[in-house]
């Protein structure tokens, strides 16, 4: 170190030095400039976790994540006005490049039976604005009677409505994001809105972290500037500590804008930590060289001496920096791995810069010395540090007090993770959730991912099945599955709200789901995965976490994991009843649950189906017979209404399933014409078919209203309570499902049904257990690294030990503080114990160098010395990185605020520990240095003469 | 004022008046207009046309669809009947008015009257709408005015008649001079924002009836997403019977 230092004390070395110093700065400022900036919250996921990397799949597969969600609130959404400004909105959006799609109320499809026609007329559910109060009202009726639309794009008070937006292939789910505020707020500027979904949630958390850190950056540093020129009482001193840490900050950027690294919203953090950090080794330099300085008067001299002095400890301190940072390694976050390189990387170079350009400088300017401080500070520091050889006793009881209530309620911490961690309440994306669980039943969504052939209905059946069980659960406000979709869609065709029976007619469906985006959020292009959407009505840690559970059990319980098709008249028809009543059951308290209605337990339901005699249906049969004949849809026409009475008289009486002469020859006899006839043959192919499905839709209509009269069910009045009643009947039609899926019996063909229960809160929860596992990773690496260095420095295991002790008393009290206040472990507040390790073990290192005093002297000797010689510089340390992590919690960002406020207590008790817990340990006179290393080349009254202590106890 | 000048004014303010009431019907059947009914008229030339079509459906991030379809035009009826995926061989959608369809499904053996009202959207995944399918005739809705006329090509601009509900704002023509047809349409919307394109190439014809043999439309609001129908097979004037446009024919 003498040899470095008497070569920076030549004018040449140091010209040179800070010439070479300043162009690193002017080509780090050039790529500096060149750094990108990366928003994707989603890169922060560590997808070696299964838990997260099975939801950052299926979130990528099915696109969950693009769907910005705008919630607006109104007096009523149904006014004319409103669906007009609606309407435009939404096809704005729609023609909006990067918009894969938008859906509101106004272009959401609808399609109705026609009973005079027959068929469907297909139109937007909202196809004309309404003008006339009837209208209004009629619209009102229509709207609030479509269960699928009402809490989903509109409220069940009509207050509120919500905009779907999906984001377009490629398209950048920030940019989509900014165009749809954009758009809306132009259409809806007085209504209060609600901007909910992952593009605008990560949006606020990006924007409000570099907003913080762009409002509070400069005033941290502002407090940081005061204190350090209020400590050093000198401009020049202040300035160069200052300057050479920002230089540090610009070449930590300029490599990373070489070397083509973006900023996240972590990263974005660096400046001012390593602000805070880097500072300190500078402002030891500093501290030191004054009083060396104004003793020497010669400052070539006096940095020598400094250097010498101070240097190790420096270094020391700033590997051990380095070590805690490198930890960050250790961890399975990429973006928490490349800040632990670059912050570590920036703390090499500020340490570089502290011990080459800023001891060029001062000696190129000469900086003149000041005496040491002996009052007011000064004083308390020597207080402080010989406090623990005056009570030891007391100290020492109210320490360990102190570590055995800090263990206590370290053990309180919640590592549970949900959306607290990433904002406030009372955030935008806070006042979200809240209007959405409020209006629309949750903001917050499970996902069951099932892997199986969608195009089958077994497997559709499945998944309703599956969907049905799990909408009993607890917090549970709605499930969503292509099953549902299939089945509305079969409405349209069939005239069945039904899983059709055949593969074909859901194949043939498909076709017609081709290019709706919001198809695509329940299953694949292949259709060999399925997604159930599950609505939850919470979004606490502590409710969800059990309800996941719960979830699990029932997905290992409701299907099996491995089937085999049944088919009702093949050899186990009995396990394939016993299956379709199970599937009819489940459905049915799912309608209720859906309708509000109170229904039997499953298993009393059970015993109802299929008990007694099958209803008569026939008159409600020939009524929907002379309709279809009467109706477009029939392709021969019959004349008048009396010949369609007669022939639907004819064909009631024949049954479902007629042979087909018995068919003909009864068409023959109703139409009075032989049964050659073309209209006989015509209306026999026509009829065939629809003959069979009129049959199958009205005694399943008369076996419900029986079910639910038997059941004693007390169905709502109205419009509602035939739905109701008809929802049953598509229920009860599954009795007679041709097929169902059983565990595969020894020789079947068995299939596989792969489930994975996932979506935000199970990542919340896989993540929370990253973060946690990260925790403990880095902490020992970091510890053990630092205790390496720190026993190597002193020559001494225990030594070394000495000098960990402070952090770990400041990690116990910290994350205590955590336990005690409810500040939850994140990957935030993770990334504390590396920073307290960092920056807290430099004090450690520099009070003990210092702790010197001749040999036999009273420990107090060496604690003055080592209070006076480190003192200064330690306090002015930690209250710069106090005041300057501080300040970030004046802002917005949830992350930050844990950050700024957890550092900056963790600092002064870092300092504070450092003086208590080394002099109430300490045993030796000296841990560092020989006394004579320095002798012949400095003379310092104050100067470490210490012998290099080879002891082995502290 | 002379009896002569109030003589020669009485005289000629019935031919003032007409040649202004001309002069105003002239502006209304600008070059503009005239071209876009010439365009309609060598577009609607045929009485009956059968089509064989392979359609390519391409949305940006997804593998390629691809579809077979069969279509008879004559007049405003319009048969399509699909023969390729698999999954809908054998579905046939017979429109009878712009809002009267029919569907034959096969896998559920009967037809399904559907009066849809929906027409602005892609249906089946498609980049055509049902209007820009449908919409062979834009005299009768757009005013047009010649933006630029060279030897081989006119560009038309084509804005709603007043009063007229259009399903584009704007539409942009690029007409081939020597068959009167469209090479390129782009479709704007009330904004003013280019939405689609639609590009029909290769024109060949049979005696004054002239088809592209690829049709290709563009969305540019889904990142590019294209769909083109390439012709397989084209029949022009040839017998189609009425019956072969009833709900009967669709369940045969």
């Amino acid at each position: 170190m003498q040899a470095f230092a008497q070569l920076l004390v030549r004018r040449a070395t140091a010209w040179t030095i800070v010439l070479t110093v300043l162009l690193l700065s002017l080509a780090s400022l050039f790529f500096a400039s060149r750094v990108d900036r990366d928003d994707d919250v989603l890169s922060f996921l560590p997808r070696e976790n299964p838990e997260v990397g099975v939801f950052y799949d299926v979130s990528k597969r099915f696109g969950s994540l693009d769907i910005a969600l705008v919630g607006i609130s109104t007096d009523d959404a149904l006014a004319p006005a409103f669906l007009t400004r609606l309407r435009d909105l939404t096809k704005r959006l729609n023609e909006t490049d990067g918009v894969g799609y938008a859906m509101t109320l106004t272009n959401v499809d609808d399609f109705v039976a026609d009973p005079q026609k027959g068929g469907i007329t297909t139109d937007y559910l909202i196809g004309k604005i309404p003008e006339t109060p009837e209208e209004r009202a009629a619209l009102r009726e229509k709207v609030m009677s479509r269960d699928h639309v009402v809490g989903n794009l509109i409220s069940a008070d009509g207050k509120a409505t919500l905009l779907y937006c999906f984001a377009g292939y490629g398209a950048e789910p920030k940019v989509v994001a900014q165009k749809v505020r954009t758009a809306v707020e132009e259409a809806f500027p007085r209504e209060a809105k609600y901007w909910g979904g992952a593009p605008f949630i990560s949006t606020y958390i990006y924007d409000v972290t570099q907003e913080d850190m762009r409002r509070l950056a400069p005033w941290a540093v502002l407090v940081i500037v005061l204190i350090t020129v209020l400590s050093f009482r000198d401009f020049i001193g202040a300035g160069l500590a200052l300057l050479s840490t920002g230089l540090g900050i610009v070449m930590s950027l300029g490599l990373m804008g070489a070397l083509g690294v973006s900023v996240n919203v972590v990263l974005g953090s660096l400046p001012v930590i390593l602000f805070a950090l880097g500072s300190a080794y500078a402002v030891h330099i500093l501290a030191r060289y004054y009083p060396v300085a104004h003793e020497q008067k010669d400052p070539a001299t006096a940095l020598v001496q400094t250097l010498c002095e101070v240097g190790p400890p420096v270094i020391a301190s700033g590997l051990t920096t380095v070590v805690g940072l490198l930890s960050f390694l250790v961890m399975d976050i990429a973006p928490l791995r490349t800040f632990g390189i670059f912050t570590a990387l920036g703390i090499l170079i500020t340490l570089i810069l502290s011990l080459t350009f800023v001891p060029a400088v001062i000696y190129l300017v000469r900086l003149k010395g000041k005496p040491a401080a002996a009052q007011g500070p000064a004083r308390f520091h020597v207080w402080l540090t010989t406090l623990p050889q005056r009570r030891r006793m007391a100290l020492g009881a109210a320490l360990a007090a102190v570590a055995i209530a800090s263990g206590v309620y370290v053990g309180k911490v919640d590592s549970r993770m949900d959306n607290a961690a990433f904002f406030s309440k009372n955030s935008p994306p806070d006042q979200a959730e809240t209007f959405l669980r409020d209006h629309f039943g949750g903001s917050l969504f499970l996902q069951i991912q099932v892997e199986g052939d969608m195009t089958d209905p077994v497997v559709l059946r499945e998944l309703r099945v599956l969907s049905d069980r799990i909408a009993d659960l607890p917090h549970v406000s709605s499930v969503n599955h292509v099953g549902a979709v299939i089945a509305q869609l079969n409405e349209a065709m069939e005239g069945d709200r039904r899983i059709p029976d055949t593969a074909a007619k859901v194949k043939l469906l498909y076709g017609f789901l081709e290019g709706k985006k919001a198809v695509t959020q329940l299953v694949t292009d292949d259709r060999q995965r399925a997604l159930l959407q599950v609505k939850l009505d919470t979004n606490l840690a502590a409710e969800t976490e059990p309800l996941i559970e719960q979830i699990r059990a029932v997905t290992s319980t409701a299907i099996a994991a491995t089937y085999a098709v049944a088919e009702a008249k093949g050899p186990r028809k009995d396990e394939v009843a016993k299956r379709a009543r199970v599937l009819v059951t489940s459905r049915i308290a799912a309608i209720g649950r859906q309708y509000g209605v109170s229904v039997p337990e499953e298993a009393k339901l059970g015993e109802q189906l299929g008990s007694g005699k099958a209803p008569d249906a026939s008159e409600a049969v020939k009524a929907a017979l002379a309709r279809f004949l009467g109706s477009e849809e029939c392709s021969v026409e019959l004349e008048g209404p009396e010949a369609i009475d007669k022939v639907a008289v004819a064909l009631t009486a024949l049954g479902p399933r007629p042979e087909a002469a018995k068919l003909t020859e009864a068409l023959a006899e109703a139409t009075g014409k032989p049964t050659s006839d073309t209209l006989v043959t015509d209306l026999a192919d026509t009829v065939d078919r629809p003959l069979e499905e009129i049959w199958r839709r009205s005694e399943a209509m008369a076996r419900a209203k029986e079910l639910v009269a038997a059941a004693k069910i007390t169905a709502p009045e109205g419009p509602k309570g035939e739905r109701f009643h008809a929802a049953i009947a598509m229920a009860l039609m599954d009795l007679d499902v041709p097929s169902v899926a059983l565990p595969p019996s020894a020789g079947d063909a068995a299939q596989k049904l792969g489930i994975s229960v996932t979506g935000l809160p199970v990542m919340h929860a896989g993540l929370s257990r990253s973060v946690e596992s990260n925790q403990w990773k880095s902490l020992f690496f970091a510890l053990g690294c630092v205790l390496l260095i720190m026993a190597a420095l002193f020559r001494s295991f225990w030594s070394g030990l000495l000098g960990i002790l402070p952090i770990m008393l400041t990690m116990a009290v910290i994350y205590g503080g955590m336990g005690l206040v409810g500040v939850r472990l994140d990957i935030g507040t993770s990334m504390l114990a590396s920073l307290i390790i960092g920056a807290g073990v430099d004090y450690a290192v520099h009070l003990m160098v210092a702790w010197s005093a001749p040999d036999k002297s009273p420990l107090t000797e060496s604690a003055t010395t080592a209070a006076r010689q480190t003192g200064p510089a330690i306090w002015v340390n930690a209250l710069m990185v106090a005041a300057g992590f501080f300040v970030l919690t004046l802002g917005d960002a949830r992350p930050l605020q844990n950050v700024g406020g957890l550092t900056a207590a963790a600092m002064v008790t870092a300092a504070l520990a450092t003086m208590l817990v080394i002099p109430l340990f300490a045993r030796k006179t000296r841990y560092y240095g020989d006394g004579s290393r320095i002798a012949s080349a400095v003379a310092s009254s104050e100067a470490s003469d210490a012998v290099l202590d080879t002891s082995t106890s502290p | 004022m002379s009896r002569i000048f109030r003589g020669w004014l009485s005289a000629s303010a019935p031919l003032l008046a007409a040649a202004l009431m001309w002069a105003g019907h002239a502006s209304a059947d600008a070059p503009g207009d005239k071209a876009l009914k010439g365009m309609d008229e060598a577009m609607n030339r045929a009485k009956t046309q059968y089509y064989e079509y392979e359609v390519v459906n391409q949305e940006p991030g997804k593998a390629e669809k691809k579809m077979a379809l069969k279509v008879w035009i004559k007049g405003e009826k319009r048969l399509t009947e699909f023969t390729a995926p698999a999954d809908m061989k054998g579905t046939k959608v017979l429109i009878l008015s712009p809002t009267q369809m029919y569907v034959y499904l096969p896998a559920f053996g009967k037809i399904r009257r559907i009066a849809s009202h929906v027409t602005d959207q892609g249906f089946m995944g498609l980049a055509f709408s049902q209007d820009d399918l449908a919409n062979q005739m834009y005299a009768p809705l757009y005013d047009a005015q010649v933006a630029s006329d060279a030897a081989a090509e006119m560009k038309l601009v084509a804005t709603a008649k007043a009063g007229q509900t259009v399903p584009h704002g704007k539409i942009e023509f690029k007409v081939a001079k020597d068959k009167n047809l469209p090479t390129e349409i782009k479709y704007f919307n009330a904004a003013g924002n280019h939405v689609k394109t639609e590009t029909r190439t290769t024109y060949d014809c049979q005696g004054n009836v002239c088809s592209p043999q690829e049709l290709k439309m563009v969305d540019h609001t889904k990142g590019g997403h294209f769909t083109k129908m390439i012709r397989k097979a084209w029949k022009v004037n040839e017998e189609l019977s009425d019956d072969l446009f009833s709900k009967r024919s669709l369940e045969k």
